[in-house]
């Protein structure tokens, strides 16, 4: 390729706090239209914002977790324009000084090699309502429920240099939002939000071309693809000696292409200044020093200890450390039983199906980390079969009641007792005079079907090893 | 009757607070032409004096017993409509109420009724008003300044709440000869008032006697987690005043710039505090008098995105357009008068890319300047004193270009400016217009504003007939 790609994200991330950020309403999503408003965040004449200090700490975490330069002193700022969605003719936001700045994201490379992405700014600001318009531009109608809730704005640096690494960038970003409990970043409910600028430039150029931003990607594969067709769009116009116009462009996923929405002629002046109904944001050593201390391992230092301590592979280390819900889970479960293999096998193969039908986080089920440690210790040991753990697994689930204790209550210990297996054996064979004499005749497969009337006759509590070396001896 | 004197006969069960009460809604009604209130409380006035008069009986005493309270229409009060002088705000019923109003409500003072005031609070005389003008009690040909004023004045109300940002409280307490203080930024909840400048808008208190003031000031004080700028001083109010040895600063030279009669009449005040034994020390202000230029443009600035609410789509009468902008600009140019207009364009334009630094950062610059000189020249002096006005209480004729109108705060604006308390107390007359002197302290510094008032026995003995 002749060109360099050079992408700048602007992601809007709402944070994860009760209520908005200079009222006491709350923050949730989907409620009906106008239920979540007050004066307040209507903007009713007469009223003033008060800030939600738990925005400013989350926001001060999301700061912490991207290595940002915090500011010591900053302020909310009004941002004036009109539109319906905002209540008060104005957004406060922070214009002047960001809240954080100068931080950066760690992206795995390809070759391994971890690179930078530079964080140019990050700021704390409200979120605007939503307008519904009725059929064919009859009418439109106005929910305030989001306007006033807490956003961070984070604003990359021009660092990434690929499709693909901008979707990397998002999910490491998520990640980390995630880990830091700063926002569930969920891109389909609106949670985190994101537009891109895009523009080409000729390889080893010093200079950067015309951007391109790019507006209405509905999730990180939409972003990639839209930034895939943007490359191949700037690409064919150079190619043919035409060159780029700054636009915002939209894009269309059905037709898998952007299209333009305006040409941008020149930046919109917003005409911000302090706003003077609240107080400045003062941040000190101290509260950061505590907010460090909140903050867990991120998912990458877990994943490589996965890999280099407890050996396990990539892709385990990749799937539990997903969430932080699932790799603390499963750090937990390790203290009961230290088989990290075989927890994590437990967890991606039986847990995981049962997490993703029901919705549920690993701490939310019957089935604690502890409990977890004990029966894969009791399959390990031989106490129960595989087979076995997996029902008792599903009633612990549902119960909550101890492997132990649903082993004893329903008598479920494997049988590996040879005189006890030796009866049932010839039971079988006596009963099963056709296979027996097709394994006789080199029907190998035959033995297969004999194990299972064994474990049949036992109830699946049979060692099935013990079976198979029992029936063995028997026929040969 | 000041609120002192009215509060003190309840209690002592010299009156009934039905009756006083009473008296009040008779004289508001005797008084009616002045246009000073947009709404009257009398059914709800009457029941509280009611339940006042039962609370006495079995031996309560609310602090404020009795005391008629009126509120200019910038602060909301939950039982009607509060309109901000506004026509857009016509059918504007607030579901809560200003807290200092709250206050006073809870300590037993019995709100009236809303007064009138200009557009928004902006302007210097009323005459921008959805409502009409009010008359000065003193003079029906000129102005008062705002309802609130006329109200105490005229004596349809012991107590008043208004709004000063360049010198709302300040510049009618002086055309109505009255006592208006602004207090230090922080002091006093705004919680409940309709503001368009918060860099500058407070809650002030108007009064007819230095002892309401501070019966006042000790109810509205304080924390309120609603309005963030509050705050409960530098460690506390200022109380302990000494005896003797209270030292002002006098700026000879803008006492000069007034009308000889002007000076004359002030300087009979001035002496009036020097015999109770304040020494007055020349200062001189040099960036001063580029104050009321400042806040003008700051003050416009804060109105324009203020104002951005006032859409038609959920405030104000809706003047619908297929195209918004044209929604925009049909709505507020039609629900906007002439001040609120202009601010919003002018305010517009200060912020522009192209203008920001010429003027509002200029203007931002302009404000450190005059805050440096009056913390300069309060230093090692316990108050600074200057006029309130540079004239009487304008004619209700009087057409004068919008600019000669600003300036009617050239001394008040740049004490705003400045983030001090000021309180202007009436100072003698021209001819029958009382003309008001601004006493300016250190921030929190209102008790000993008001103890210098009181020293020196200022108050508004008398009523307009």
């Amino acid at each position: 390729m002749k060109y360099e790609t050079v992408i700048g994200l602007e992601v809007h991330v709402e944070l994860l706090t009760c209520s908005k950020l200079f009222c006491g309403c709350p923050n949730s999503f989907a409620a009906d239209p106008n239920q979540n408003i007050c004066e307040v965040c209507l903007g009713f004449p007469g009223t003033l914002p008060r800030l939600n200090a738990r925005a400013v700490e989350l926001a001060l975490k999301a700061l912490l977790a991207l290595n940002c330069e915090i500011a010591s002193y900053s302020w909310f700022d009004r941002k004036n324009y009109f539109y319906p969605d905002i209540p008060k003719g104005y957004q406060i936001s922070q214009y002047f000084v960001p809240l954080g700045s100068r931080g950066y994201l760690e992206l795995p490379n390809d070759d391994g090699e971890a690179r930078h992405v530079g964080i140019k700014q990050i700021h704390l600001e409200e979120d605007a309502g939503k307008l519904v318009h009725g059929p064919s531009g009859t009418y439109s109608l106005v929910d305030y429920n989001r306007a006033g809730v807490p956003l961070i704005e984070i604003v990359s640096e021009p660092d990434l240099r690929s499709p693909v690494e901008a979707r990397r960038y998002l999910e490491g970003l998520k990640s980390i939002l995630q880990y830091s409990r700063v926002s569930d970043c969920k891109m389909e409910e609106g949670s985190l939000r994101c537009d891109a600028n895009i523009s080409l430039r000729r390889q080893g150029s010093g200079e950067y071309g015309e951007k391109v931003e790019l507006k209405n990607m509905n999730s990180f594969k939409a972003v990639e693809k839209a930034l895939e067709f943007e490359v191949q769009r700037q690409a064919n116009l150079l190619d043919t000696g035409e060159s780029i116009s700054p636009q915002t462009r939209r894009w269309e996923e059905e037709r898998e292409e952007t299209v333009l929405m305006r040409e941008k002629l020149e930046s919109h002046d917003y005409r911000c200044f302090p706003d003077a109904e609240l107080a400045p944001i003062n941040v000190t050593e101290a509260e950061l020093e505590r907010l460090r201390q909140e903050l867990p391992e991120m998912a990458a230092s877990r994943a490589s200890r996965y890999i280099d301590e407890y050996g396990l592979p990539g892709y385990d280390a990749e799937v539990l450390t997903s969430s932080l819900d699932l790799s603390e889970y499963f750090e937990a479960s390790l203290e009961h039983y230290f088989n990290p293999k075989k927890i994590s096998n437990w967890i991606m193969s039986e847990y995981l199906m049962h997490l993703n039908t029901e919705g549920k986080n690993p701490w939310e089920t019957g089935l604690t980390p502890e409990h977890l440690g004990v029966l894969v210790k009791m399959v390990d040991e031989e106490v129960i079969s595989g087979k076995i753990g997996k029902e008792v697994l599903e009633k612990t689930l549902h119960t909550g009641k101890s492997p132990e204790e649903i082993v004893e209550e329903e008598g479920l210990n494997q049988i590996s007792d040879q005189e006890e297996l030796a009866a049932m054996v010839e039971k079988v064979i006596n009963n099963n005079p056709g296979p027996v004499a097709d394994y006789k005749n080199g029907k190998k497969k035959a033995m297969g079907f004999l194990v299972g009337q064994v474990m049949k006759e036992t109830g699946g509590k049979a060692n099935p090893q013990v079976v198979n070396q029992l029936l063995s001896e028997h026929l040969e | 009757m000041s609120a002192f004197d009215a509060k003190e006969k309840v209690r002592q069960k010299k009156i009934k607070a039905r009756e006083l009460i009473e008296s009040i809604l008779t004289r508001r009604k005797d008084t009616e032409n002045l246009n000073s209130y947009i709404s009257i409380f009398k059914e709800t006035a009457l029941s509280k004096a009611e339940d006042l008069d039962k609370k006495i009986e079995q031996g309560e005493q609310p602090e404020l017993t009795g005391l008629a309270l009126s509120l200019k229409d910038d602060l909301c009060w939950a039982q009607g409509k509060t309109t901000a002088g506004a026509s857009a705000l016509d059918n504007y019923f607030p579901s809560f109420s200003s807290a200092p109003a709250e206050k006073l409500h809870k300590s037993g003072a019995v709100v009236i009724g809303k007064n009138n005031l200009d557009q928004w609070s902006m302007g210097t005389t009323t005459r921008t008003s959805s409502y009409g003008v009010t008359l000065n009690p003193w003079d029906q040909s000129r102005v008062a300044g705002d309802g609130a004023a006329a109200a105490v004045a005229a004596g349809s109300a012991h107590l008043g709440l208004g709004s000063d940002t360049g010198g709302g409280v300040r510049r009618s307490a002086s055309y109505c000869g009255v006592l208006g203080l602004r207090p230090t930024p922080g002091r006093v909840s705004r919680h409940g008032l309709i503001n368009f400048s918060p860099s500058f808008s407070q809650v002030g208190v108007l009064a007819r006697k230095p002892e309401d003031l501070s019966l006042a000031l000790d109810e509205i004080s304080g924390v309120d987690s609603r309005d963030a700028s509050t705050s409960a001083g530098p460690s506390q109010y200022i109380k302990d005043i000494p005896e003797k040895g209270l030292i002002a600063a006098y700026p000879r030279e803008i006492f000069e710039q007034l009308d000889q009669e002007h000076a004359k009449i002030l300087q009979e005040t001035i002496d009036l505090f020097s015999q109770t034994g304040i020494t007055f020390e020349e200062v001189e202000l040099r960036d001063f008098s580029l104050g009321v230029q400042a806040y003008y443009i700051i003050a416009s600035a804060e109105a324009s995105s203020s104002l951005s609410r006032y859409d038609g789509i959920r405030f104000g009468s809706a003047y619908p357009a297929d195209e918004l902008d044209e929604w925009y600009f049909r709505t507020r140019s039609q629900t906007f008068g002439v001040e609120a207009r202009r601010r919003s364009v002018m305010g517009t334009a200060y912020l522009n890319e192209q203008n920001y630094q010429r003027y509002y950062s200029k203007a931002l610059q302009v404000r450190s300047m005059v805050k440096e000189e009056l913390f300069k020249a309060l230093k090692g002096r316990h108050l600074l004193i200057l006029p309130a006005v540079p004239s009487v209480a304008p004619g209700l004729e009087d057409q004068s270009h919008f600019l000669n109108e600003y300036q009617q705060d050239c001394y008040c604006s740049p004490v705003s400016l400045a983030g001090l308390p000021a309180l202007s107390v009436p100072a003698g007359r021209l001819e029958h217009l009382p003309l008001g002197l601004q006493l300016v302290g250190i921030p929190f510094s209102e008790n000993l504003l008001i103890e210098v008032a009181r020293r020196a026995g200022i108050e508004t003995a008398e009523f307009p007939s």
